[in-house]
């Protein structure tokens, strides 16, 4: 969660085209995005499959 | 706030909305010119298309991000046209678990968990290094989310600006309506400032 946006200067002392990108961006409107702790959804994911493999295997016993 | 119209019917103009689905569980947000987030958002939805043509199968939010990567990085060198004003995120969901990233102008490709883009957003950003850990819920992203914009916004954030778009497990990525996310700044007592 750093800042990734810094003016890099070209060999003229100007700013690069990319760099004008950069700064077209930080002029609009702000975006927030972020990611939820997954790992309980994934261990539930695990149980799930455990209990799939365990029904396969009795229901190949049974036939 | 509290006190807003749910009817927005009266405003003058309605922008571009700037979250869009590029396939089930696939989205894409961008901040910055919105007249490039438009052809990004075409190029990402061929190129999902052409991905599960040929594979038969929705392609991933890694494997999407890469490919964008080279066609932003392309227009940093070729000449008579500029690079694309343009930060995206891209989120997706993966048997791993969610994937977000975020694309630079310059073709730069970061796996973030958090971040904010855009004006003022030192300020959010602050917040959010505040709020974040690594075993933040659903409900604590939504909040931590909705502060962080207002911080950005210096606390001038309105429901009727706000979009949002949740991606969850086995459920294809969702643009919430404007009533969906009423509910939600209600119960964050957002209103109330």
């Amino acid at each position: 969660m750093t800042n990734y946006i810094e003016a890099v200067f070209n060999s003229r002392g100007r700013l690069s085209q990319t760099d004008y990108a950069f700064k077209t961006v930080t002029l609009c409107n702000p975006i927030v995005a972020i990611k939820s702790k997954y790992s309980l959804d994934k261990f539930f994911f695990y149980i799930d499959s455990l209990n799939n493999i365990s029904n396969m295997n009795y229901h190949t016993t049974q036939s | 706030m509290a006190k807003q119209n749910l009817n927005e019917d009266d405003k003058m103009s309605e922008q571009l909305s700037k979250i869009f689905i590029v396939d089930k569980s696939l989205g894409l947000a961008g901040c910055g010119l919105k007249t490039d987030l438009k052809i990004v958002v075409k190029r990402a939805r061929k190129i999902a298309k052409n991905f599960s043509y040929i594979f038969g199968k929705q392609i991933s939010a890694r494997m999407l991000i890469t490919e964008l990567a080279y066609f932003f990085q392309e227009f940093t060198y070729s000449s008579s046209v500029r690079p694309f004003g343009l930060c995206v995120f891209i989120i997706g969901f993966a048997n791993e678990g969610p994937d977000l990233f975020q694309l630079n102008p310059d073709g730069d490709v970061f796996y973030i968990k958090a971040n904010i883009i855009g004006k003022k957003s030192n300020h959010g950003l602050n917040f959010l290094n505040k709020r974040w850990n690594k075993d933040i819920a659903y409900e604590e992203t939504l909040f931590a989310s909705f502060f962080s914009l207002n911080e950005a916004t210096e606390g001038r954030l309105k429901y009727s600006d706000i979009e949002l778009a949740v991606i969850k497990k086995d459920v294809n990525f969702k643009i919430l309506n404007k009533k969906e996310i009423y509910n939600h700044i209600v119960n964050f007592e957002l209103l109330q400032t």
